[in-house]
């Protein structure tokens, strides 16, 4: 159930909610955790129920984490967290794994392996993540264990980053968020964010992704310099307004509930290198792969070169996290690299040239990033890549395409509006706020910003019904 | 300030009420949305339908479809497009280009225009030879098979084109119907060009293409109709017993008119679009003025139309005059309709396997086969082909 689908903006949401407030504070775990179950049993009800399954050997399990010697405590430890990489090896990565097995025994003329493909459990990545997170805390004693089955359950299953986070780190988890009594600012303002985050998705991400996928779905052969670029730039800043509007919902539905959610972007087109890039962009990922495998397989305290290996594997395992694909390990491993070379000599380089060249230049690593984060394969993002690079082409090569196939006017003002937003400085986003608390009451601001909002969510509504909306002159045959 | 956010949040609820009450109980009557598309059937809500999300997929797809108040949303973007971008949306499944002077345009056409559909030379030609060969075979029949290329807006009427839809630099490329024509001269099929006579046509003061719509209008209809009449008479060994089209005059309207008791294509773009007030793309419409024949003729002709939907046109004027017997019309080789009755309303597929072909085909005193020259990369749809092979038998 994606968050901008009709099911649950016209109905889970709103039904949810409702009886959130309605119902007496002591139905309130409870609802959270049903809503929950329904979440996830709408979108992958099989699912559900391995993820129902492993969870609750989980939670009985962890008691062992809590008695017996360092070593005990650790094997069951290593224990927990294998089942749970082996169910998201299996269940992400299997399909992957024998596709490419049988690729090599079928062109070295074995006969492929027997293989009927395994369902897709939505949001495994996250889940795993959590389940993880529950059972490390619990183990280093950051953390108490859940009290009970049903709060463990709602710390795995928390219906607004179920899907694809923030990651909610479990010593950050407050089971009891919803027993504090939530005033109207608070739910106003998550209100707002998830509105906001709803109007991002669907003016921004969505308009922006039917350019990018337009061009992304041509054979690299047909594109040419500029429309190459178009689509990369398209999509670097359609994966930004994507994912943070996604991030803005689920943190935004928090805040409505009592939860404080984790911030998950902060203006990431903005870093100067590619650490600072990590540090503004899925912030909770970052966080959470530092907190449980970089720092664990030694962090700084090691020797430089063992530093720039575990850094290295880290984002090497980053990009496997992100998909099935070779696309993604040559992501992960891309920005591995930069960040290595950020940790050699480009950090403290950085800091001392001047933001004009720093940010663009992060800027266009990244995007060249994404290139392999979009593509099919490694072939076609090298295809690609060299279509962005092939400038002779700008006045040799005429595309049988033309701009207009791919963006319209509305498309090209979306972007303008997203570089505008993606590039606009932090200090004067910071002084524009504190103009604008200086000069408005705060009355007139809730006025303006409830106006502007509504005006956003009215727009996106439109854009959402017209995106489903295609509908043929005639029968075709 | 409290005041403000509770009455904020109150309004956005209220909104969301308002759509799932629309949804189920219907009643603010909404605009109409315009266009075929296929509605969907929810499956059963058993336990391998909901496992396998084939359920949930549907329903949602299902709710998309009838979300309440969804023409109004749908219609207020299109809407706000035109008046403010001054084009309509790219994420149409059937693109349509708002030109100058507020023609429309139906994509398919301009993608045509700039040469996007080029196919061999040699595949033209080697359905040239098979469409000679079918109208030497029923020639010998004493019997016709004429071939006819019907005109793109696009070709027409480019100048109305916005620059950002023509790739100049492809123009200079032959285009399919460039091609088509000298073999068709090579090889000496009989042919109606639509589009030699609407470049011939258009220097007069008559409309040939409505500017809100995608095909021809009734008047140039007809031009071309007389056309077809005219070269008919040369290609049967014996005489087809066609009667003589007249034209009185032409009349021209300021808005869509429905002729022919049928309803109008002329606004079709208009409608498609789904604004709420198309009008802003109309223009002038011409409607043959002729006589309705006072007797019908005896022993006319049996006919077989091979083609799409430039025919609507041409049917309701051969209706007109009682020209044929019989009409068959297989709509894009895929569908048969025997006429008259409502276009291809009543349409049933056609089950290639089970035709007759010298009982259901080659015994009509006419095939027509119709190709526009934005359809010539898939002329006849295989149907000359088939013909061929069964005729060759």
């Amino acid at each position: 159930m994606a968050f901008s689908s009709y099911i649950f903006l016209f109905y889970f949401f709103p039904i949810f909610f409702a009886a959130y407030f309605i119902l007496p504070s002591r139905f309130k775990k409870p609802l959270v955790l049903a809503a929950s179950l329904i979440f996830y049993c709408w979108g992958t009800p099989l699912g559900a129920l391995i993820v129902l399954v492993t969870s609750v050997i989980d939670y009985y399990s962890t008691r062992f984490l809590k008695a017996g010697s360092r070593k005990y405590r650790k094997a069951v430890l290593t224990a927990l967290i294998a089942e749970n990489i082996g169910l998201l090896l299996y269940f992400k990565y299997s399909n992957f794994l024998i596709g490419e097995i049988n690729g090599i025994l079928k062109t070295a003329g074995f006969t492929a392996i027997p293989w009927t493909g395994v369902i897709f459990l939505l949001g495994i990545s996250f889940i795993v993540f959590h389940k993880i997170s529950y059972l490390v805390d619990v183990y280093n004693e950051t953390a108490e264990p859940a009290e009970n089955l049903a709060e463990y359950l709602t710390y795995i299953l928390l219906f607004p980053k179920l899907i694809q986070g923030p990651i909610f780190k479990y010593h950050d988890f407050d089971h009891n968020a919803v027993d504090k009594k939530q005033d109207l600012n608070g739910f106003f303002n998550g209100f707002s964010r998830f509105i906001l985050g709803f109007s991002k998705k669907i003016l921004l991400a969505d308009t922006l992704g039917f350019t990018a996928d337009k061009i992304f779905s041509l054979p690299f052969s047909e594109l040419n310099v500029l429309f190459a670029w178009l689509g990369a730039v398209t999509y670097t800043f359609q994966i930004y307004f994507d994912f943070s509007a996604y991030s803005d919902m689920a943190i935004g539905m928090g805040e409505m509930m009592g939860y404080r959610i984790p911030e998950n972007f902060n203006r990431p087109y903005l870093a100067r290198s590619f650490t600072d890039f990590w540090r503004r962009w899925h912030i909770t990922l970052s966080s959470w792969f530092r907190e449980y495998l970089y720092i664990p397989l030694g962090g700084n305290r090691v020797s430089k070169t063992r530093n720039y290996m575990n850094l290295w594997m880290v984002f090497f395992i980053s990009g496997l996290w992100h998909g099935a694909n070779w696309t993604f390990l040559v992501w992960g491993a891309y920005h591995g690299f930069f960040l290595i070379i950020d940790k050699i000599f480009w950090l403290k380089k950085s800091e001392r040239l001047a933001g004009a060249v720093t940010v663009p230049l992060t800027f266009l690593l990244v995007l060249i990033g994404w290139v392999f984060f979009r593509s099919d394969n490694i072939t076609y993002a090298a295809g690609f890549l060299g279509k962005m690079f092939s400038f002779q082409e700008l006045v040799q090569y005429t595309s049988k395409y033309l701009i207009s196939d791919f963006i319209d006017r509305s498309g090209i003002l979306i972007l303008i509006i997203s570089a505008f937003i993606g590039f606009f400085p932090e200090k004067m986003t910071v002084s524009l706020k504190g103009a604008i608390k200086l000069k408005l009451t705060p009355v007139t601001l809730a006025s303006i910003q409830s106006a502007v909002l509504f005006l956003l969510f009215l727009f996106s509504l439109f854009g959402m019904f017209s995106s489903d909306f295609k509908p043929y002159i005639y029968f075709r045959f | 300030m409290k005041k403000i956010q509770a009455s904020f949040i109150i309004i956005i609820a209220l909104l969301i009420a308002l759509i799932d009450l629309q949804t189920k109980f219907h009643f603010i009557k909404e605009p109409k949305l315009w266009g075929v598309f296929v509605p969907v059937v929810i499956p059963n809500p058993g336990p391998e339908n909901i496992f396998s999300g084939a359920f949930q997929k549907t329903f949602e797809k299902w709710l998309a479809d009838n979300a309440g108040l969804r023409s109004f949303f749908i219609k207020s973007r299109n809407q706000l497009y035109v008046w403010f971008y001054r084009e309509i949306s790219l994420n149409f499944h059937e693109r349509v280009i708002l030109g100058r002077e507020n023609y429309l345009y139906q994509y398919p056409y301009v993608f045509s225009h700039n040469r996007l559909d080029i196919i061999p030379e040699k595949v033209i030609e080697e359905k040239v030879k098979k469409i000679k060969a079918l109208q030497e075979f029923m020639k010998k029949k004493n019997r016709a098979l004429i071939f006819c290329i019907t005109p793109s807006k696009a070709t027409i009427y480019p100048e109305y084109i916005p620059d950002r839809y023509v790739n100049k630099e492809r123009l200079k490329i032959k285009s399919n119907y460039d091609v088509l024509i000298p073999l068709l001269e090579k090889h000496g099929v009989v042919y109606a060009d639509g589009r030699r006579l609407f470049l011939n046509l258009k220097s007069e003061k008559w409309p040939l293409f409505p500017k809100s719509g995608a095909h021809w209008n009734y008047y140039s209809a007809f031009m071309f109709l007389s056309k077809i009449n005219e070269k008919l008479k040369t290609l049967s060994n014996k005489s087809l017993n066609l009667s003589d089209l007249k034209l009185k005059g032409v009349r021209v309207a300021d808005k869509p008119e429905i002729f022919v008791g049928l309803s109008t294509e002329d606004d079709d773009l208009a409608h498609v679009i789904n604004v709420y007030d198309p009008s802003f793309s109309y223009g002038n419409y011409a409607y043959p003025d002729i006589p309705r024949p006072t007797t019908v003729k005896k022993n006319r002709p049996r006919i077989l139309i091979v083609g799409g939907s430039f025919n609507r046109q041409l049917i309701d004027l051969m209706f007109r005059y009682g020209l044929y017997d019989q009409m068959d019309l297989f709509y894009y080789y895929s569908k048969i309709q025997t006429l008259p009755a409502s276009f291809i309303d009543d349409s049933k597929p056609i089950d290639k396997s089970k035709l007759d072909w010298e009982k259901d085909i080659f015994s009509k005193d006419i095939i027509f086969i119709e190709t526009n020259e934005e359809a010539i990369s898939k002329m006849g749809r295989g149907f000359i082909e088939d013909a061929y092979k069964n005729a060759m038998r």
